[in-house]
């Protein structure tokens, strides 16, 4: 099969890449194994939230001072336009959202701290001082039995920061028969049974207990497919009323990965789910083309290929006992040689491995046995040099080395 | 800390809740003497929660030391019937490898016959059809009646029988100073580890059975104890890869025994000496991890491709023997000492040595001395009397359905770790069913059951009496979910100050083989706690000891 363009990965990065290739009327294959990294993330999208542990305000500003061989420092002056860029892309695809790439805005996590954010979806509180909550009297909601919320532990982090926070549990009916399962209360399965009646249920639940001037919290279990459930239950509540995070995986993750998959075909792209490409064939510098698992010997070709597999969450990377490499066409990645050296000991500290990854010249190409491979770009988290969890640059990275390889595929 | 203790003058205190301390209390509770037990951190912290696992049945040991061998098959054959719910009865193998030596066999065969240890040569091609895990390769193998015990489960039993005949149990309770009065021991000084509060508590007999740290225990009394601190390292397998236990058949060496237990496999152990002032340090090593999965994989192929959850190492509590640098010649017998007639200090006795498989014996000989020196004749029945937990099971399975689903798979699972303990455990409400973590199978009922009656005071307490946190996850899923739990009984600030402990923990023992799938499960865990929740070190947050202090006296 051949196509113009082929990314391999279909999580945000390779939609994203996907995305910017069909709007230009290529003929665009996405090759994605399964779930990715987006169904796992809460709803708030980091451009560069942290450096070395501090909080970042200015993120394109700030961003300057990377190392040189952070993808931001390759993208370089092209940062700002291509931010704007990925916020209409998002928006085009359904996904509503607030914040501006110029100054970080703050929002909070399940259990109530807080963190900075780039874009957040539209039903999550956004604030612009991090010492200043946009609340002072919260009534904090769970669903009865549901595990994946902790209404608790932001009683008490929110508590710190002087906010007066009451917690109550709701029991919805049609939540009766999904509890007699083990299994079956986790923020997915709950989504689903949410209909209608359902969303008009907890507005009169909410309104019956919800006093004067509280602002209600909810757990984010409504709208895994779009957020006109959330307009109506806002709509039906009288109090001010917000969403905060479950634990994965999230249902603002996987809407905003089915919006940008049904906006990616919307524009002629094929999303080949469920395939699994599991090897790349490099001759003479060049890729010639993919063998994937559904397709046996009717192998994929394109003029060029942008890498998007992520890390080692979607087995972008892969380790063992002697090191880290790239599966698919076996690119060259740094490490050290000493075990020791690729952990902190502090859990919570910066962790060495989660900077590993591809190496790629100034215009993407990764690096291959001391050469850069021409018709082939890496993006996103398979890329060396970024920290994303400890930068809160996950989705930045993804979204605007996805832009930005695209582009470079197309000059 | 319940003050009115002080004002009990004890028979006997126990120090060291591992699973000698936790006999020894039971033994004496059993025999009628007022007893207090108490440990410095949890349950099975030390060695007994750092070992194999393994119901030994003396085998290893038999050419060695006949004495240790024949200790171990009578212990063997008493915990099959007195701990059921905590033993599992899968026989062993002893294979030999092409490398190894075949005559090695016929004396090995020899010596267990000799201690009374049914071993029996097999032929290597019915040994591959037996245990198919097994090095196809093996030119020998014979039967020994080996087994797996859970050491978890076997040291709450004993807590809880201790309990059951009037014995008061702290944990988190360490010895600070032993009370002398006329050079003799009358109790101890404690410092509960929690609050930080301290008190005296008296007792007419202290015994010292704090495994390795007996050593620093004595020494509270000017008292020299020589202990041999050897540090034994193993590896935890994703699931378990073999049915029987799987020993190699030779001199003992590094990594040459594959335990199965529950849903996992292990491999262990290294041997090697360590400083006395690191023993409350162990970490793996590198090299450690290299030789025991160079090793193992030479016993079972299949470990080379099987993903490694942890590693963990204990520390053996020798009493030392300067002359041979490796710790393998040393027999593990039991010591007891009596520091009257040993140090002139009256009131005060040492049990150690030993082994998990020789616990029982090991209380035995310490309540001896005890009920000795108090005048107390009563005569030990612990080999006799079934633990708690461990009745026959088949009055469960009549009072419900005989069919297997008429329970479900969480409330199987809690069988299995509680025996007939779990009908203490709520079930039919559709919020304690409910699944805290889906690797192990525990229910919110069973977290709450443990929390009011197991000495839960943390996230690692309750993964050790329910393996809450233990399966392929390690707690990356489920470690929020019995925090909140946790947080209804301690407060939600402890329980989310013991929620980072317990990651710290728990990456602890992935650290050494963080690659492969661990690496990945580790990231998503990172990701999850670090990412999505925003958690931050402990020591960005306030002052950690003081809030937990705080969260305590509100308890």
């Amino acid at each position: 099969m051949k196509f113009d363009y082929i990314v391999i990965g279909g999580g945000l990065c390779g939609l994203t890449a996907g995305i910017r290739l069909a709007s230009k009327n290529k003929k665009v294959a996405i090759v994605s194994s399964g779930q990715s990294a987006l169904h796992f993330s809460s709803g708030a999208f980091g451009l560069y939230g942290y450096n070395n542990g501090e909080l970042v305000e200015t993120p394109l500003e700030d961003a300057k001072s990377l190392p040189a061989s952070h993808p931001y420092s390759i993208i370089g002056t092209e940062m700002q336009a291509l931010t704007n860029d990925a916020k209409t892309l998002l928006e085009k695809a359904g996904i509503n959202l607030n914040g501006e790439s110029v100054k970080n805005h703050f929002t909070l996590t399940p259990f109530g701290e807080i963190r900075p954010s780039w874009l957040t979806l539209k039903e999550f509180p956004v604030f612009n001082d991090p010492q200043t909550l946009p609340f002072d009297k919260v009534l904090a909601i769970n669903l009865k039995g549901f595990l994946e919320s902790y209404p608790s532990f932001l009683a008490e982090n929110l508590g710190k920061s002087g906010v007066a926070v009451r917690v109550e549990t709701i029991d919805l009916e049609r939540l009766n028969n999904l509890r007699k399962s083990h299994y079956d209360m986790r923020t997915i399965s709950v989504a689903k049974h949410i209909d209608t009646a359902t969303i008009e249920e907890l507005a009169n639940k909410i309104n019956s207990i919800a006093g004067k001037s509280e602002t209600v919290l909810i757990p984010a279990i409504i709208g895994l497919n779009n957020s006109n459930q959330i307009d109506r239950l806002r709509e039906l509540v009288k109090n001010e009323l917000y969403c905060i995070p479950t634990l994965p995986i999230s249902v603002g993750g996987v809407r905003s990965q089915t919006r940008l998959e049904q906006y990616f075909e919307s524009l002629g792209g094929t999303f080949l789910l469920g395939d699994h490409v599991t090897k790349g064939i490099i001759e003479g510098g060049n890729v010639k083309y993919l063998v994937t698992t559904n397709l046996g010997d009717d192998h994929l070709e394109a003029e060029a290929y942008i890498l998007a597999t992520g890390s080692y969450l979607c087995e972008g990377l892969l380790s063992d006992p002697n090191g880290f490499k790239e599966p698919v066409f076996g690119l060259d990645v740094k490490y050290p040689a000493n075990r020791d050296e690729w952990y902190s000991e502090n859990f919570f500290a910066s962790q060495p491995y989660m900077s590993y990854g591809v190496e790629v010249n100034n215009e993407f190409h990764p690096i291959k046995d001391g050469m850069p491979v021409n018709n082939l770009y890496a993006a996103g988290s398979i890329l060396g040099h970024c920290n994303s969890l400890e930068e809160d640059s996950g989705a930045g990275c993804a979204m605007l080395t996805g832009l930005y390889t695209a582009d470079l595929a197309t000059k | 800390m319940n003050k009115d203790i002080q004002k009990i003058t004890y028979d006997v205190i126990v120090v060291g809740g591992g699973a000698t301390g936790a006999g020894t209390a039971r033994d004496c509770a059993k025999r009628g003497l007022k007893v207090l037990l108490i440990e410095r951190l949890d349950f099975t912290a030390g060695a007994t929660g750092r070992n194999h696992g393994l119901l030994h049945s003396g085998a290893r040991y038999a050419v060695t030391d006949h004495e240790s061998a024949t200790e171990c098959i009578k212990e063997n054959m008493i915990l099959r019937k007195i701990a059921a719910h905590c033993v599992e009865e899968t026989g062993g193998l002893f294979v030999t490898l092409p490398d190894d030596d075949l005559d090695y066999q016929k004396t090995f065969i020899e010596s267990c016959l000799s201690a009374g240890i049914n071993a029996q040569q097999l032929d290597p091609k019915d040994v591959i059809r037996m245990e198919p895990a097994v090095n196809p390769d093996i030119i020998g193998a014979v039967s020994v009646p080996d087994g797996a015990v859970d050491p978890f489960r076997l040291t709450t039993a004993n807590v809880l029988d201790a309990r059951l005949h009037g014995a008061d149990v702290l944990t988190y309770t360490e010895v600070i100073e032993l009370l002398q009065e006329n050079g003799r021991i009358t109790g101890v000084k404690v410092r509960n580890n929690i609050s930080g509060e301290e008190m005296d508590i008296h007792s007419r007999i202290v015994v010292n059975a704090g495994g390795i740290w007996s050593h620093g225990i004595a020494k509270k009394a000017g008292i020299t104890i020589n202990m041999f601190p050897a540090k034994g390292a193993l590896l935890i397998f994703g699931h378990r890869v073999n049915n029987m236990v799987i020993n190699r058949c030779r001199k003992p060496a590094d990594a040459d025994i594959l335990v199965p237990g529950d849903t996992i496999s292990l491999i262990g152990t290294t041997s090697s000496r360590v400083p006395y002032d690191q023993v409350d340090n162990m970490e793996v090593t590198q090299e450690e991890v290299d030789i025991l999965l160079n090793q193992g994989c030479q016993l079972v192929p299949s470990l080379s491709w099987t993903r490694i959850l942890r590693a963990y190492a204990g520390v053996r509590p020798l009493i030392a023997d300067d002359s041979d640098p490796s710790g393998r010649k040393i027999s593990r017998g039991i010591v007891c000492l009596d520091h009257a007639t040993r140090d002139g200090a009256e009131g005060f006795i040492t049990i150690s040595g030993g082994k998990l498989m020789t616990y029982r014996l090991m209380a035995e000989t310490a309540a001896d001395m005890v009920c000795r020196k108090l005048g107390v004749d009563a005569k030990c029945t612990t080999h006799i009397d079934p633990l708690p937990g461990s009745a026959p099971q088949n009055e469960i399975e009549k009072s419900g359905k005989k069919h297997i689903i008429s329970m479900s798979t969480g409330q199987l699972a809690a069988q299995e770790r509680h025996g007939s303990l779990s009908t203490n455990i709520k079930y039919g409400s559709e919020l304690d069913d409910a699944l805290v973590c889906e690797c192990e199978q525990v229910s919110v009922g069973e977290i709450k059951y443990a929390m009011d009656a197991l000495h839960v005071n943390n996230l690692v307490n309750l993964r050790r009496r329910t393996r809450m946190g233990m399966g392929t996850c390690q707690a990356g899923i489920c470690a929020s979910r019995a925090a909140a739990i946790l947080g209804t009984k301690y407060g939600n600030d402890r329980a989310l100050n013991d929620l980072r402990s317990f990651l710290q923990e728990r990456w602890k023992g992935i650290r050494p083989v963080a690659w492969g799938r661990s690496l990945a499960e580790s990231y998503f865990t990172s990701w999850i706690y670090k990412g999505v929740c925003g958690m931050k070190d402990n020591e960005i947050t306030v002052n950690n000891k003081d809030n937990i202090k705080t969260a305590n006296k509100e308890a």
